[in-house]
């Protein structure tokens, strides 16, 4: 056995870099519970198993394996292509309509580049001498293509959105632009390298190093995306521009301790009878129809009050529509202000504020937000 | 030139072309008055079924080695909606488990896909005329993608019909004609499954069970029972056990219940001290948000789903609410007013109430539990 230490160096760091962004996708989708961190975490998942495949060239590093590398590859990259359909399926789920056609399309088209690498002759991992080179035949070029354009398509709107709200968002712009600007500098570097070896015909780096570079550039992507989600965990969500007003309501009082407006123009609606009716609605339920538990929301006409029951607070979310992402939002909220921020002081509310806008950044339709506080008792 | 014909297998596809056009009316219309995901992919199946049949359509008409040219064309073009036919008859089973997309669903699209661009392969398919008619062999890899489609439609039904047993031996006892055509597709399509490893040793008698023809009749006999099933038994498949507790049917002025509904033991009285709570909900969280009526309220993991009609409002208990509850409320609402004709009164004759009973039986089938 031939082992090539760079390649195998390489990849552990590739590996690593994409474990990490697998556990982060996975912490958020148990706190926040959505299918947007839930398929993210099965994308980083097979993008994992995607460069798991790369110790094969590396310890195998000799003409001798060119069988068992190229078997090895062909499984485990597919992984890999795999993974753009979870991502297409985990975008589709930041719009507050998911299109299941798209999501259907992009498993299909998955379907198809991975098949096509199997078809004979389509796909070969060669020796060089000194390395191992990846040969694509015409199949898998052109169903790849098509599977690139399909994904700029669904994906640039969302990736356009982005840019705007790191742009125009204060909060955003430090971590947010540096990030962006990280990975469009790796993806320039990458790009220029590529054009050069391809059209000169020259290869800059040697073999062993230059086998890995894609892989490396995918780690460091879903890392940086990663990043970018802890920081912002609601910053792919389409801008629904649905919630108008999060309110926290004393249970011993019934008086409002704290207020948010999510738009410029004050539509403050008057939440002050839901806890009462609260009580009646459980009650009915408890009693009459021997079903207990906590009101969690009450749709009207055009609008949804989410209700969630904290120790000392209700905390209310006034929708155009509610979800589950809105829901587990407003939980938060209530259980950040009970543990952290009750005892008031404008410093206090201040960060709580700033925390609020931070989490429900996609529903903020205006650059400077707005706080109405209430002191309890006042 | 003269046509050679395969009038089994041409007759074969005919009826299920046929078939397959009538379940996309019939299902197309049950989309449109009950809605959801289901009916919408069922529809989308039985017209890619009826796709996929017309190549073997085509092989029968032209059964001679002259056509090679385009039978090849026909089964490139056309074949691949059997793979789809087969992904989106997943997706509509995994539907009614989950108003969630599930994973078996991406990973029957992944090898649709997969299969799809397997038949260009010039390896995957090969197509021979023989004595007996046209003949396709598959290669390994492209059986193997057929298997682990084949298996995820069994990872999907098996799950789904452990959970409709009960049911279904409720109403296959009932019904004589579902029933027989229930187990007479049963046993055929076991019948094939068993014998096909076994082909070398079926004595000649037997053969035409591997014909092209018996497939496609094995295939409209379970359109055929879905057809029929469907008609009969709209929400069957919808296997909510327990989700859905209890409709009430409330008179908005007065507040009195009018119908009542429990899907546990059947219609029941004494509704009056809960449709007056109701009322006096509906009427207070009206005027403290002030935006109209109210549409659904959620109590721990309990949902009550309000509709309102001309002079009456329905009111439906289920677990979580969704396109389905909500679209059969309305249809339950809308049939007590029909029934009743606008008859504004507040006591109701037993005979009509055995009507509406058979309505709210036959579209809350999946629910009651008798």
């Amino acid at each position: 056995m031939s082992v090539d230490i760079t390649g195998v160096g390489l990849v552990t760091i590739a590996l690593l870099l994409s474990f990490y962004a697998t556990k982060i996708s996975f912490d958020l989708f148990k706190d926040l519970n959505t299918h947007f961190f839930q398929y993210g975490t099965y994308a980083y998942a097979s993008l994992s198993i995607m460069i798991s495949g790369y110790y094969f060239p590396a310890v195998f590093s000799s003409i001798d394996y060119q069988q068992s590398v190229t078997t090895a590859q062909l499984i485990l990259a597919s992984f890999g292509i795999l993974a753009l359909a979870f991502m297409v399926h985990a975008i589709e789920y930041v719009k507050r309509s998911p299109n299941e056609s798209i999501i259907n399309t992009a498993f299909i088209l998955a379907g198809g580049v991975a098949a096509s690498r199997f078809i004979p002759g389509q796909y070969l991992v060669q020796w060089t001498g000194s390395g191992w080179q990846q040969h694509y035949g015409i199949s898998v070029i052109g169903l790849s293509t098509l599977l690139f354009i399909f994904l700029c398509v669904v994906l640039g709107p969302v990736i356009l959105n982005v840019i705007r709200r790191i742009r125009e968002a204060d909060s955003y712009k430090r971590e947010g632009s540096l990030l962006l600007l990280g990975f469009v500098a790796l993806l320039l570097v990458y790009g220029v390298y590529m054009i050069i070896s391809i059209s000169l015909g020259i290869q800059i780096l040697p073999s062993s190093i230059n086998y890995y570079l894609f892989m490396l550039l995918i780690a460091g992507f879903t890392v940086m995306i990663a990043r970018l989600l802890l920081l912002y965990p609601t910053l792919f969500f389409s801008a629904s521009y649905d919630i108008f007003e999060l309110q926290l309501v004393s249970k011993t009082t019934n008086d409002v301790v704290y207020r948010y407006l999510f738009h410029s123009d004050d539509i403050v609606q008057d939440l002050m009878g839901i806890p009462i009716a609260q009580t009646s609605i459980k009650q009915v339920f408890n009693e009459a129809l021997e079903k207990p538990g906590n009101v969690k929301s009450i749709r009207v006409k055009d609008i949804e009050v989410l209700v969630a029951e904290g120790e000392r607070l209700y905390g209310m979310l006034l929708t155009h529509r509610g979800s589950t992402l809105y829901y587990r939002l407003l939980v938060k909220s209530v259980e950040l202000y009970e543990s952290e921020f009750s005892n008031n002081g404008d410093q206090n509310i201040s960060e709580f504020s700033n925390i609020i806008g931070i989490y429900f950044q996609f529903a903020i339709h205006r650059k400077q937000t707005k706080m109405e506080v209430f002191e309890a008792g006042n | 030139m003269k046509l050679a014909i395969d009038v089994l297998l041409v007759l074969s596809s005919l009826i299920l072309i046929s078939l397959s056009g009538l379940s996309v009316y019939q299902i197309n219309n049950l989309y449109a008055k009950i809605g959801t995901r289901f009916f919408q992919y069922a529809s989308s199946f039985s017209l890619c079924l009826l796709i996929w049949v017309i190549p073997s359509l085509i092989m029968g008409l032209l059964n001679s080695p002259e056509y090679y040219d385009v039978i090849i064309r026909t089964q490139y073009l056309l074949r691949p909606f059997g793979f789809l036919a087969v992904s989106l008859m997943i997706t509509a089973m995994e539907s009614v488990k989950s108003e969630n997309r599930t994973m078996l669903t991406n990973i029957s699209f992944l090898f649709s896909g997969a299969l799809i661009v397997g038949i260009f392969s010039p390896s995957s398919i090969v197509i021979t005329w023989t004595a007996i008619g046209w003949i396709t062999t598959y290669s390994m890899e492209f059986e193997f993608g057929r298997l682990v489609l084949f298996a995820t439609v069994i990872f999907s039904a098996v799950p789904l019909g452990i959970r409709l047993y009960r049911r279904l031996a409720n109403f296959l006892q009932k019904d004589k004609v579902i029933s027989f055509l229930f187990w007479f597709t049963v046993a055929f399509t076991s019948t094939i499954l068993i014998l096909q490893p076994l082909q070398q040793l079926v004595p000649d008698v037997l053969i035409w069970l591997f014909q092209p023809s018996t497939f496609i009749l094995d295939i409209t006999l379970f359109v055929l029972l879905v057809t029929f099933l469907f008609q009969k038994h709209p929400t069957i498949l919808f296997v909510e056990t327990h989700e859905t507790s209890e409709l009430y049917i409330i008179k908005q002025e007065s507040g009195l219940p009018l119908y009542h509904f429990e899907f546990r033991g059947g219609r029941s009285g004494g509704s009056e001290i809960i449709s007056a709570f109701f009322t006096g909900i509906k009427h207070f969280v009206k005027y403290s948000l002030g935006k109209g009526e109210i549409e659904s309220i959620q109590v721990g993991d309990q949902e009550m789903i309000i509709k309102e009609g001309i002079y009456t409002y329905g009111i439906l208990i289920a677990k979580q609410s969704s396109e389905l509850t909500r679209n059969l409320l309305r249809i339950s609402v809308d049939s007590f007013e029909k029934i009743y004709q606008f008859n504004n009164v507040d006591y109701i004759e037993l005979k009509r109430m055995k009507a509406f009973d058979s309505i709210i039986e036959r579209y809350f089938e999946f629910a009651i539990i008798r």
